[in-house]
């Protein structure tokens, strides 16, 4: 089976920026990050948000100097063959691990919330076929869906964020977290962030003309701004009691489910992250997918698909089937996978940006001295 | 047929969908319908049983209520020393039907644990507890009184439980409060969770759900607050000699314990701090205290013996429109001084005489600077005697932590310190109290 990857443009682009910008920030997170830092750990989302925009700005810079090359010749041109198969033996790890995070957490918020007695087995079996396909249509499949979703997406979520001020119903206590508690929270939830690390994989698929990135950066500045917006809402929806409320997207709805005779208005936030969680799983199967293949560029397109699912139902059906083995997997195992997005991958793309930079000039003065 | 076919085995998604049909849609056919599996409860009692009767078998409320005494289990029965809790449950049973009439059971289970009593009254019917559209808690005043934070852990880690339930009191056992409540609401559609979201938007209540109790007592003053209710047929709270039979509303088929002329009634507000029990706050007192904290909509005040030009030994009873309150916070000698500024937006409702003759209606457009100055000092009062209320009790119930501390943290904690208890520090603030009043 051969995937054939169109380019995606601009706006779809930004678009998969935008969704997948709120994979695992708006259900379990909010409640965590209070919990630890308080309504001051706003300070650290967007303080970790600051980086992962570096991180679109740093593939901005990288696909400006090499514009039509893929991101494994890059790492091929400045460090090697070696180099090259590590790093995207890295980004298989990273996407999966996220996946299983995500699927996770959505599992047990369906079980606890919508069907007690769903087994794991029957979601996956609603989650995986459809991502799959997703994945095997191509890039330009899955940015199209996208584009045809996101004004559904959009309008819940502006819908969402409209009722959840009404039920802001508190008077927090400010400033009465440590510096060092409100660090050691974002150190300690920082696994959900470092996603954008996924363009580097699209690199040489991602078509952007001359004044479109400003479309890019919009849609990643409104995603950061939304999931700020989110994660505030519920703070100050909920306080004190945080800790009873694990699933903020849903829950800044449910608070206010008596608001005028409307009904149970927090099935629409359940339609949210439906949605969400198939464009978020899609998109790290895709990225796994296209690492893979550059680890393997021999083998066949399916096996990508079938060592993730393998691998993926693996995990979550025998070590992550519980809310809390996916917060102690999520606070304690996958920040470390954090250092390669923020920090291994950005040094590397500096050095090669630099060494790019310098054997230019020295090609010049070499031309000039000639 | 044949390009059907190979269209079919082309698309992968025609075949996961066929897969899903023979997975699912034939186990789905074989396993009984959901509305036959569950049992809805829209309220929850929780009793603190006595060990004696672990014998015997109970029964409640007649043809509609069916009982599951702690006789079945043995490890129940031989837990004379433990605490047990009897859990009843008012559950709405879906049946299929071509009429559509909601129909009741008043279910109830002992256990040494909430949890245990709910799976005993589930085992009660043969169905499985729904809770996932309760919409009111009651408590029993023993429980509330001797140890209520001792099962509110279930009501805390219940995921199905929705934090806007109501939670309240009530002054006799839960289990004849529910009864109670479900003829009420047979009869007459009064339904307690509606009757306490009513309650709490007047100045002589205060908003009582999971999510407003548990908010106060893991804030920073730790002070929950929790409505307490009646469903005493009236002629036990007021005379004697009362008829139960004069309202006409009485049918009780025969089944009903209870006077047929009950009616919920707000009894008064319990106050915890730190798990226990502080204070029974009544209407008035609570009206008080809500003079302080701004947290009401609507309700009236009192004003007596007014005597100006237009009245003589008059009370005058003003109704509540509009009302905003602001905390303005200095320190004088590191000592914090709270301005709490009121202003109210009132209407002269009613006007009683001391001659019992009826007036012109001469206060028409305008409430007089004399009854306008009767009513700040009124209000004054009463919020003084609020603050008292909250001093006495050790109970910051406005919360003027919070806002002290976001004022001026270091201001506020450098107060704190300076005190041999921190705990005393309402004690210790200065109020000064401003009212403004406008007429509508």
């Amino acid at each position: 089976m051969r995937v054939i990857d169109r380019n995606l443009n601009a706006w779809q682009t930004g678009i998969l920026i935008f969704i997948l910008l709120f994979a695992n920030k708006i259900i379990v997170l909010p409640s965590l990050l209070f919990e630890g830092a308080g309504l001051e750990s706003i300070f650290m989302l967007v303080f970790v948000f600051m980086f992962e925009i570096g991180l679109i700005w740093l593939f901005y810079i990288l696909k400006k100097r090499y514009p039509n090359k893929s991101f494994a010749s890059v790492l091929q041109k400045h460090f090697g063959e070696g180099v090259k198969v590590l790093f995207f033996a890295a980004f298989c790890i990273f996407f999966l691990s996220k996946a299983v995070l995500l699927y996770n957490v959505t599992y047990i918020f369906f079980r606890n919330l919508i069907y007690k007695d769903t087994s794991n087995f029957l979601i996956l079996f609603c989650f995986l076929p459809i991502i799959n396909h997703l994945a095997i249509s191509g890039l330009r499949a899955l940015g199209r869906t996208a584009q045809m979703f996101f004004p559904v997406i959009a309008g819940i979520l502006i819908f969402c964020l409209v009722v959840g001020i009404f039920g802001i119903d508190s008077r927090p206590l400010l400033f009465s977290n440590s510096f060092e508690s409100v660090v050691l929270t974002g150190l300690r939830h920082i696994a959900p962030f470092g996603d954008m690390i996924f363009l580097f994989a699209f690199m040489d698929k991602i078509e952007v003309k001359k004044g479109q990135w400003k479309v890019i950066f919009s849609f990643a500045g409104a995603a950061t701004i939304l999931i700020v917006a989110v994660n505030l809402i519920f703070m100050l929806s909920y306080t004190y009691t945080s800790f009873m409320h694990p699933y903020a997207i849903f829950e800044i709805m449910s608070f206010v489910k008596e608001f005028g005779g409307l009904g149970r208005i927090d099935i629409i936030s359940m339609v949210l992250i439906i949605v969400f969680a198939y464009f978020h799983l899609a998109i790290y199967l895709k990225t796994f997918m296209l690492s893979f293949h550059q680890i393997f560029p021999k083998i066949d397109n399916i096996y990508s698909i079938l060592t993730f699912d393998f691998v993926f139902v693996v995990i979550v059906t025998f070590f992550i089937v519980n809310l809390e083995t996916a917060v102690v997997y999520g606070e304690q195992i996958l920040p470390w996978i954090a250092i390669f997005s923020f920090l291994i991958l950005p040094v590397f793309v500096f050095v090669a940006l630099l060494s790019g930079r310098r054997k230019k000039k020295t090609k010049f003065s070499l031309e000039a001295a000639e | 047929m044949r390009f059907f076919c190979k269209q079919f085995f082309k698309t992968p998604m025609f075949l996961v969908f066929a897969v899903m049909i023979v997975l699912y849609g034939f186990s789905a056919l074989a396993k009984p319908a959901e509305i036959n599996q569950y049992a809805v409860v829209t309220a929850l009692g929780i009793d603190k049983a006595e060990n004696s009767d672990n014998g015997e078998g109970t029964s409640t409320g007649g043809a509609d209520s069916v009982a599951f005494g702690g006789n079945i289990l043995s490890d129940v029965e031989s837990a004379q020393d433990e605490q047990l809790y009897e859990v009843t449950l008012l559950t709405f049973i879906p049946v299929a039907q071509q009429n559509f009439t909601e129909k009741y059971k008043v279910v109830n289970g002992k256990g040494r644990s909430v949890s245990e009593a709910i799976d005993l009254a589930a085992l009660n019917i043969g169905r499985e507890i729904g809770l996932s559209h309760l919409k009111i808690i009651v408590l029993s005043h023993e429980l509330v009184e001797t140890g209520l934070f001792k099962f509110l852990d279930y009501l805390l880690r219940n995921i199905q439980i929705s934090s806007s339930t109501k939670v309240v009191a009530t002054d006799e056992p839960a289990k004849e409060f529910l009864e109670a409540a479900q003829k009420l609401d047979n009869e007459s559609s009064i339904k307690v969770a509606e009757h306490i979201m009513f309650n709490s938007d007047y100045i002589y209540s205060t908003e009582s759900s999971l999510e407003t109790f548990f908010k106060g007592t893991f804030g920073p003053t730790h002070v929950g607050l929790m409505a307490c209710l009646s469903a005493k047929g009236k002629e036990e709270q007021t005379t004697p000699t009362a008829s139960s039979g004069d309202g006409g509303s009485s049918d009780g088929g025969g089944q009903a314990q209870s006077s047929p002329d009950e009616m919920i009634t707000q009894c008064h507000v319990y106050v915890f701090k730190e798990e226990n029990l502080v204070t029974k706050l009544g209407e008035r007192d609570m009206k008080r205290v809500n003079f302080v904290i701004g947290d009401y909509n609507n309700g009236s005040l009192v004003v007596e013996n007014f005597s100006d030009d237009h009245f003589q030994d008059a009370n005058l009873t003003f109704e509540i429109f509009d009302k905003s309150i602001g905390y303005k916070i200095v320190y004088q000698n590191g000592i914090p001084v709270v301005n709490i500024d009121t202003s109210l937006t009132l209407r002269l409702s009613e006007v009683e005489q001391n001659t019992g003759i009826l007036q012109e209606n001469v206060e028409l457009f305008v409430i007089t600077p004399q009854a306008i100055k009767a009513v700040e000092k009124k209000v004054k009062t009463s919020m003084a005697e609020g603050l008292n209320i909250m001093r006495e009790n050790q109970s910051d119930i406005a919360d003027f932590y919070t806002i002290l501390h976001n004022d001026n943290r270091i201001a506020f904690h450098n107060f704190l310190d300076s005190l041999e208890n921190p705990d005393d520090y309402l004690d210790r603030i200065v109020f000064k109290l401003s009212v403004r009043i406008y007429a509508k």
